[in-house]
């Protein structure tokens, strides 16, 4: 019954914290969490990191120009 | 955007403490690698959330425009970072300097805007959320420093 009564306050918790971030919230939680997870292999953790950050970069510089050619700065 | 900021503060701390691997420790190399492409997440996330405050009407295109000239100058100064590192610890340890001084910049040019007296944001809400937003990169940039000048000691 103990353990009953903290998952269901696990799941609460969780359900609050996915309300307040919204989905964007919830997508960055996500890709940190893969992100922190790292397997066995040093090199293929350190390839997947520089992988995803790279990534990250090309969104970010798309999304800022996309927006300066909108706004016209 | 204040949940937004909320949970860059909070994914921030999750970051620097929540590594963990399957087997074996986390090695300085790894640590310096994962914190720098959750810096470039962050980065990201936070650029779209300031456009998205800005197409909202919340504030205005010259008040975005500082932030998201920071943000874009993040992620090309860790692109340049990433090319370095993708050569492997050997190679990264011959161009040390460099590294060091990418990170600063992503670290001071943040504290710098932070300090040029709130972007020009009247309200002090919204000034305080670009402020944490803004801090969060500083505080990881120096978290990959820290880690970047132990894994050289290593």
């Amino acid at each position: 019954m103990a353990k009953l009564d903290t998952l269901a306050k696990l799941i609460a918790e969780i359900l609050a914290a996915v309300t307040v971030a919204g989905p964007s919230g919830v997508e960055l939680f996500l890709k940190l969490e893969s992100l922190l997870s790292l397997g066995p292999n040093e090199q293929a953790n350190v390839a997947a990191a520089i992988k995803a950050g790279l990534a990250a970069d090309a969104e970010t510089i798309a999304v800022v120009e996309a927006w300066k050619q909108q706004v016209g700065v | 955007m204040r949940q937004r900021t909320s949970l860059v503060v909070l994914l921030t701390a999750i970051t620097v403490g929540c590594i963990h691997k399957q087997s074996g420790p986390v090695s300085p190399w790894e640590r310096v690698n994962v914190n720098l492409a959750a810096l470039a997440q962050i980065n990201e996330d936070i650029a779209k959330g300031v456009i998205a405050v800005q197409q909202a009407g919340t504030i205005t295109v010259q008040q975005a425009a500082p932030v998201l000239n920071y943000q874009e100058t993040v992620a090309k100064d860790h692109v340049a970072l990433e090319n370095i590192l993708a050569a492997g610890s050997a190679q990264a340890s011959s161009q040390s300097a460099e590294i060091q001084a990418l990170l600063n910049e992503i670290k001071n040019q943040g504290t710098a805007l932070i300090q040029s007296g709130g972007l020009g944001v009247k309200n002090p809400k919204s000034q305080q959320m670009f402020t944490q937003d803004l801090q969060g990169v500083v505080n990881l940039a120096e978290v990959v420093l820290a880690d970047y000048q132990l894994a050289e000691v290593k």
